[in-house]
């Protein structure tokens, strides 16, 4: 229970003021070990009798499919075959029968030792070790090497760090979670030794320990400072290693001339040896420089090793007796049983984070090693070219912000008429339930350009700019020219402030108009002024003057030049032909909202409500005018009732909390970040 | 921590002053930001904003030699920026290049290609044109004004010309006008004056003005906002400087910094002595036409221009950017060192 929390984050470790902490080392760490154990676990059970080195091509299809057309990307294996062995070692673990779990251990280090001749000699020790770096990455090293202590009850030395710069709130959370985990790693030894651990810790990273943990720093040995500077020396990676790696490769290259020669060697070299030689180290207690290098290659790797150790240390007796670690397996096990979700949450998180470290690690040793042969050169050409995969997908996972999310357990799938029943919803005002069947829709018609429509329009009502161009994008895919789609796009683009999609959508809405279209030029030019087409609507206002939808175009385009005044009077003319249309009294509302009117704003929002009762987006507005008038109290009422609607609405979450504040009305913050929105009703009824 | 703040933070070690945007960066939305302390080596942190724009990640950690006063990205080169620096008795100014990074683990050692060393006394400030590129650099001491042309290749800076505000003036800082790259607006201790770049003479001054720290519009011509200590924050016309435009109240201790956003006019921040940050929507439209009596009679819907009070800081907040890239997004330094970044998103209405 305590580990979970502790490696979750759970409320007890929270520090106050750890919203400047928006990444906690130590949390990330555990999180991406226990991540993929977990997962790799359950893939375990679909593999009877796994073998680690054989079966890591299974894991590796299912997890980096986008890789394997790439050369060089048999470097991957080595990322993901630890796994394998880790979470066969971890269901040894987790059945409780100890014999399987010490056969397995056996026959991953029978594996594991063949392998030894192939390491390169060590590369001298450095004497002299420099933390030095960015503070999150020196950080992250730092604690890396104190949970590497925990290896064979070494005492932790303490160094002198670059400045961090961690705030009351991160020293708090590492001060908390330290102690704990030192509790946990060091199990077995006395409560002066932990004590003494975790000062070396804390005073290196000039955090003061309280008097919990206050006690003696352990005295120097020769032979332990020798272990300090070779730990020292992994985390900074000189050219030696990458250099022998190198070499190592030419001559494999020569012995072998085939192109799966290299993938073996590497696989071999990296993979299953940095196993070994943590298995190594593990016996003899030493710091094994062989190790070391693995550390270099990947961080990855080092995490996975980290598990495992962990774990390894749950073979003594005394820690398999401790209370706590037997609570935190079951309740891992349970975990793990009821929430697969979670798992790949933390598969997603770990997968994040080794492939990132790993290719920033590879592209610094790459810079470092002088690579003079052209084997090598094609080695790096091909490492080139997964570098520049890896950005495209990232860039790819940017774009994809704009993919609509669908919601879970939709109670509308499998409805004969979605769509039907989607209007229906809409209709009567039920904005969230709409939004659940017109997805069951386009999820039984993805190609049905009314159905994403509505479904943009029914999000863009409830507040939702993001899911609104995301589902109008799909409508606009299925049918390009539909001029609400364009419009509703101009819109929900202008609202996130995003003004160059904004006014292409609205260009191409004249552009599509059977009556306007001819006042634009035949092509879609590249690029757009905003003043070009501004001018073209203004032109168009002249021949229509009746034409409400002009004015509404120009009113959204005036708001996007925030010419605030000029959209009140086309938004009011639009109104006068249109005086029914409640997005259009919302429109006129924002619009003298964000022109510091918010009295006539109110009025305006008032008359959208009137029209349309459920109208999400103007209770939201009503809030923030209210909170930009300094009517705190009258905001919260708003934004609770636009919740009650549409709970899932990030956004007003986050300005209610702000209004909560702004309030001084703290004492409803938690049933805030808790999302009780029955506690909040009951306090601010409307 | 309060549910109120929606900022992403970051913990510099060291008591700061000065933040910029990395405007040249088009990829990220990036901050420079530098340390003011007495005794310890200084440091140059720069910060980017994680793709879901969750956290703040320290892309390079450098160090500086002095206490930084003043900092300033280059807008058109992102690895260039400036400093003003002191060791307590003199003050230097210099250009500076931050070294190709390459995910190392070592902070490597900024190069410095240029020295502004004509100066005698303390310097102010060191004004880069917002608006592109431009070969000309701005920087103002205590009594004089000096124009300089940089070469990044060559890595050399030349006085191109210079003049001295008076014996009776000091010079305290400035902003460049993006409008027009030959004038200058720079502050003294009891005006603003305007100056022509091209004969190097004061064109127009505001008189009777403690302001503090100056901006102007990016987006409307001719609008320029001041921070004065106590009298909080006043928006010109500059074609009309006798009475300001707008008065906004500023903070309850003294007003320190106003920025104009890049993107919306009439979207301020302010920050000050108060620990607070001010977010305010103030209306720049065209009174041009109108008859100056609306200054004294305010309509009544223009209601309160504050949009949100950022009050979660432990210290005076010296440091203002906004983002360039994402307009939406700004980053604030209080003297403790904590930088945080906040959308101002939730404060507009949605159309």
């Amino acid at each position: 229970m305590a580990m979970r929390e502790l490696v979750t984050g759970g409320a007890a470790c929270a520090a106050s003021g750890s919203s400047s902490s928006s990444s906690n080392p130590l949390g990330a760490l555990a999180n991406a070990l226990i991540g993929t154990s977990s997962k790799t676990q359950e893939r375990l059970k679909e593999i009877p009798t796994a073998t680690p080195t054989t079966s890591d091509s299974q894991f590796y299809s299912e997890t980096s499919n986008h890789f394997t057309a790439l050369p060089g990307s048999e470097f991957d294996h080595q990322l993901l075959q630890p796994n394998a062995q880790v979470s066969e070692f971890l269901g040894g673990f987790r059945s409780g029968n100890h014999n399987g779990f010490s056969d397995v251990w056996n026959e991953i280090q029978l594996q594991s030792q063949p392998s030894f001749e192939n390491f390169p000699p060590p590369p001298p020790p450095q004497l002299q070790p420099t933390l030095e770096g960015p503070p999150q990455r020196v950080l992250s090293s730092f604690l890396h090497s104190f949970v590497e202590s925990s290896r064979g009850g070494v005492p932790f030395r303490p160094t002198s760090l670059p400045l961090l710069g961690l705030s009351e709130g991160d020293k708090q959370c590492i001060r908390d979670r330290s102690s704990i985990m030192a509790r946990h790693f060091f199990a077995d030894k006395s409560e002066d030794f932990i004590n003494a651990q975790v000062n070396s810790l804390l005073s290196s990273l000039e955090i003061d320990s309280d008097a919990r943990v206050k006690g003696p720093l352990p005295g120097r040995y020769r032979e332990l400072e020798d272990y300090w500077n070779e730990s020292q020396g992994m985390l900074k990676p000189g050219p030696q290693p990458a250099d022998g790696w190198v070499a190592e490769y030419s001559q494999h290259r020569a012995a072998h001339d085939n192109p799966n020669a290299w993938a073996h060697s590497f696989e071999q070299q990296h993979g299953v040896n940095g196993w070994a030689s943590e298995f190594e180290q593990e016996q003899s207690q030493l710091a094994s420089v062989d190790q070391l290098r693995g550390v270099n290659i990947s961080n990855a790797m080092e995490q996975t090793r980290m598990l495992a150790h962990t774990l390894a240390q749950n073979n003594d007796p005394k820690f398999q007796f401790s209370l706590g670690a037997k609570q935190w397996v079951d309740e891992f096990a349970v975990e793990q049983e009821q929430h697969g979700t979670v798992d790949d949450q933390w598969v997603n998180e770990f997968s994040k984070l080794h492939v990132n470290d790993w290719v920033e690690e590879f592209g610094q040793q790459v810079g470092d090693a002088s690579l003079g042969d052209t084997s090598a050169d094609s080695w790096v050409n091909a490492y080139d070219d997964f570098l520049n995969e890896q950005v495209a997908t990232k860039q790819w996972s940017d774009a994809s912000r704009r993919v609509y999310v669908f919601s879970d357990m939709n109670p509308y799938v499998g409805h004969p008429n979605p769509l039907k029943e989607g209007q229906e919803l809409f209709r009567k005002g039920l904005l969230s339930e709409a939004v659940l069947a017109l997805e069951a829709e386009v999820l039984k018609n993805p190609d049905n350009a009314e159905g994403w429509r509505l479904l943009g329009i029914a999000h863009a009502e409830n507040d939702d700019d993001q899911q609104a161009i995301a589902a109008m994008m799909r409508a606009q895919e299925a049918d390009p020219t539909n001029l609400e789609v364009l419009l509703a796009l101009g819109v929900s683009h202008t609202n996130e402030l995003e003004q160059a999609a904004a006014l292409k959508y609205l260009y191409g809405w004249l552009h599509h108009h059977p009556k306007y279209g001819t006042l634009a030029t035949p092509e879609l030019p590249d690029s757009l002024y905003y003043a070009d087409v501004s001018r073209l609507f203004i032109e168009a206002s002249r021949v229509s003057p009746d034409d409400a939808d002009i004015h509404i175009v120009l009113g959204v385009l005036y708001n996007l030049s925030r010419e605030y005044d000029k959209a009140i009077e086309s938004f009011q003319t639009a109104l006068k032909l249109r005086p029914q249309d409640y997005s259009l009294w919302n429109k006129l509302g924002a619009t003298q909202a964000n022109s510091v009117q918010s009295a006539d704003a109110i009025l305006a929002y008032q008359q959208a409500l009137d029209l349309k009762p459920n109208y999400v987006r103007a209770w939201a507005n009503m809030g923030v005018s209210y909170a930009n008038q300094g009517m705190y109290e009258d905001s919260i009422r708003y934004y609770v009732r636009a919740l009650a609607m549409n709970p899932k609405s990030d956004n007003a979450w986050k300005y209610l909390s702000i209004s909560l504040s702004s309030a001084s009305r703290n004492d409803m913050l938690e049933a805030c970040n808790l999302r009780n929105l029955d506690v909040l009703q009951k306090e601010f009824p409307l | 921590m309060q549910g109120g703040s929606s900022g992403i933070g970051y913990g510099l070690k060291y008591q700061a002053r000065c933040i910029s945007d990395v405007k040249a960066d088009t990829d990220h939305t990036s901050f420079l930001t530098g340390t003011l302390s007495l005794k310890e080596e200084n440091e140059v942190h720069l910060l980017r904003l994680s793709s879901g724009g969750t956290e703040l990640i320290c892309e390079g950690l450098f160090s500086h030699p002095n206490e930084i006063w003043d900092l300033g990205s280059c807008p058109f080169d992102q690895r260039i920026f400036s400093t003003v620096f002191s060791s307590g008795e003199s003050y230097g100014a210099a250009i500076w290049q931050i070294p190709e990074l390459y995910g190392q683990l070592n902070s490597p050692q900024l190069e410095r290609i240029a020295v502004l060393d004509a100066h005698v006394g303390k310097i102010n400030c060191i004004l880069w044109w917002p608006s592109g590129r431009h070969d000309k650099l701005i920087s103002i001491d205590d009594e004089n004004l000096f124009l300089w042309s940089l070469d990044c290749s060559k890595k050399a800076a030349q006085v191109q010309s210079k003049e001295s505000s008076g014996m009776l003036h000091y010079l305290s800082g400035g902003a460049w006008d993006p409008h027009d790259a030959n004038s200058v607006a720079a502050t003294c201790d009891s005006s603003v004056q305007f100056w022509d770049l091209r004969t190097m003479k004061k064109t127009n001054s505001i008189e009777h003005a403690h302001v503090r720290n100056v901006d102007f519009d990016t987006k409307k011509k001719h609008i320029l906002v001041t921070a004065a200590d106590e009298y909080g924050i006043h928006i010109w016309d500059l074609r009309k400087l006798k009475v300001p435009i707008q008065e906004l109240p500023g903070h309850t201790h003294w007003t320190w910094a106003v920025s104009c956003n890049p993107e919306y006019d009439g979207l301020l921040l302010s920050a000050g002595t108060d620990s607070t940050v001010n977010l305010w929507l103030a209306s720049l439209s065209s009174s041009g036409d109108e008859p100056s009596e609306s200054s004294f009679e305010l309509p009544t819907q223009r209601a309160n221009p504050l949009l949100n009070s950022y009050s979660d800081y432990e210290d005076s907040v010296y440091g203002l950017a906004w983002s360039s890239r994402e307009p939406w997004i700004f980053a604030s330094l209080s003297y403790d060192g904590r930088v945080v970044v906040e959308s101002v998103k939730p404060f507009l209405s949605k159309i």
